[in-house]
């Protein structure tokens, strides 16, 4: 790559290189540290919680992105299409502080207004239903910048092939735009799951934990990263990091899988 | 179209109402937060001030790392099945719930014979954030043009000069918003940082891990059934969410 030059300034070019490729050695160090680790924890015998802590998360996150998907499209849909630029612009900066706002704060928001506003309809202090609308209102931004990049990838032809046709601009993206870019929108969707599955710190505050937890959403529910954050130094932390593990990589490998394209 | 317009602009304004109160829920903590009595004690603003001191200690680490490991696959490893390989193993690890990083800090922290609580602490911040870094920093490299590239090499300069001289002066403001927007994240994370306060902890119980992060104390304090903490826990919040945005809308301006 240096060309035919030789001396000190190769010697240098290949120190560079190689502190470089150090530094993109780092993750694959990670992980490799990370899988050995869980691997001692999958010899380990299963804590007896193990599938009511999977099932919990499938619940929570599940209901979490069934709540940030109508809101998450609709902002995607005026970011991309409906929007002026200028707009477009405000939106995504929005979009980008609303997605910095700490997980821990949103567990504040559960506590204290999403939890007394259900109080009234026979929902616990601290319950799965309060947890999963925090919880959707925290994957919400990125999700929506995830579809808004999916649908902008629509190519413009499209568009004025419908136009050309007659359709109006909801039809045009209703029936066309959103179809066209149902890839993207499923792999935004799958990152989100991801990122519901795996944050602990939120769930932890909102619903709760203890014996009280089961399965319904209107009482105290228990996930594995919530189980994780409250009792992390117990015997069974390092099979639920492990099954919580597979989950999350599952879930995000799919969804990067599926916007292959637009990714390098 | 033409007869559609009034409907349209119609439309438009109350979908822009719906995306207004969406994010007005994404960011209601602020407004939750401002609406609480709050006052900062001591114990709050020593939390601040450690927290400042690791997160900023996790990124100087993270950042070098970060940065050179996006050079290295942008600039040396593009098109390349090493390359790929590598950036895909960095996106995993950005997509990778934060709690199972603790484990990595938990791992240091035991084998180094308990000594290095908050280092161990700071680390596993620090391999959390990196992948976060090299995703984003990658993003503002690739928008840099390759005829800016291929012009210095056409020139005889080599990769590594090509890279200091042209690519990084034009990405500059991208780099140091995406390193910005991780400082962001970073203060915003506590999960990384349990295991290691956890069993710090145990050991012992003054230890100042929890205190290292705003994240975690807060965490601690909500989860303390206590309205003292709890007022504390909102006034940290405060602050917290302060800095947090005041960071992501420095990165936002460098940026543009």
């Amino acid at each position: 790559m240096a060309g035919e030059r030789s001396g000190p300034d190769t010697t240098r070019e290949r120190w560079i290189g190689g502190a470089l490729a150090a530094c993109a050695a780092v993750p694959v160090v990670t992980l490799a540290v990370l899988l050995v680790i869980l691997g001692g924890g999958v010899v380990a015998p299963a804590p007896a919680g193990l599938s009511r802590l999977l099932a919990g998360s499938l619940l929570l996150a599940s209901a979490a992105v069934a709540f940030a998907c109508p809101i998450g499209l609709v902002i995607a849909v005026i970011a991309s299409e409906w929007a002026r630029p200028r707009r477009r612009a405000t939106i995504a900066a929005l979009l980008g502080h609303a997605a910095a706002v700490p997980a821990v704060l949103y567990g504040f928001v559960a506590l204290e207004l999403v939890a007394p506003a259900l109080a009234g309809s026979g929902v616990a202090e601290r319950s799965g239903l309060a947890a999963a609308v925090a919880l959707a209102a925290m994957i919400t931004p990125t999700f929506a910048a995830h579809a808004t990049a999916a649908i902008r990838g629509v190519p413009e032809a499209l568009r004025h092939a419908a136009y050309a046709l007659g359709a109006r601009r909801l039809s045009t993206t209703v029936q066309v735009v959103l179809p066209a870019a149902r890839r993207g929108i499923a792999s935004a969707l799958l990152l989100a799951l991801a990122r519901a599955l795996g944050e602990g710190v939120l769930v932890a505050i909102a619903a709760g934990s203890g014996r009280a937890a089961g399965l319904s959403l209107g009482g105290p529910v228990e996930t594995l990263a919530s189980w994780l954050v409250i009792e992390p130094s117990s015997a069974g932390a390092l099979r639920i990091s492990a099954a919580l593990f597979v989950v999350a990589v599952v879930c995000s490998g799919v969804g990067r899988w599926l916007a292959r394209e637009e990714a390098t | 179209m033409t007869s559609g317009s009034t409907r349209g602009r119609d439309r438009q304004v109350a979908a822009a109402a719906l995306g207004v109160v969406a994010l007005t829920l994404g960011l209601a903590p602020l407004g939750l937060i401002a609406a609480l009595p709050w006052s900062l004690s001591a114990a709050t603003m020593n939390v601040l001030w450690v927290s400042l001191i690791t997160v900023s200690l996790a990124v100087v680490v993270a950042a070098p790392i970060g940065v050179g490991a996006a050079i290295y696959l942008e600039e040396y490893r593009r098109e390349d099945a090493a390359g790929r390989l590598l950036g895909a193993v960095a996106r995993l690890l950005a997509d990778l719930p934060a709690v199972l990083f603790g484990l990595v800090g938990l791992e240091l922290y035991l084998q180094t014979g308990g000594r290095f609580g908050v280092a161990a602490a700071c680390l596993a911040l620090s391999l959390w954030v990196a992948p976060r870094i090299i995703v984003t920093t990658r993003t503002a490299l690739r928008g840099v043009p390759p005829s800016l590239r291929e012009t210095g090499l056409a020139l005889g300069a080599s990769r590594w000069r090509v890279t200091r001289a042209l690519v990084v002066p034009a990405a500059a403001r991208g780099v140091a918003a995406a390193v910005l927007r991780a400082t962001a994240r970073a203060f915003g994370e506590a999960a990384p940082l349990v295991f290691v306060a956890a069993a710090v902890g145990r050991v012992d119980p003054t230890a100042p891990v929890e205190r290292a992060s705003a994240s975690l104390q807060i965490f601690a304090w909500l989860r303390a059934d206590n309205t003292w903490l709890w007022e504390q826990a909102a006034a940290l919040g405060a602050a917290l969410l302060g800095l947090v945005l005041a960071l992501n809308w420095l990165a936002a301006r460098v940026a543009r």
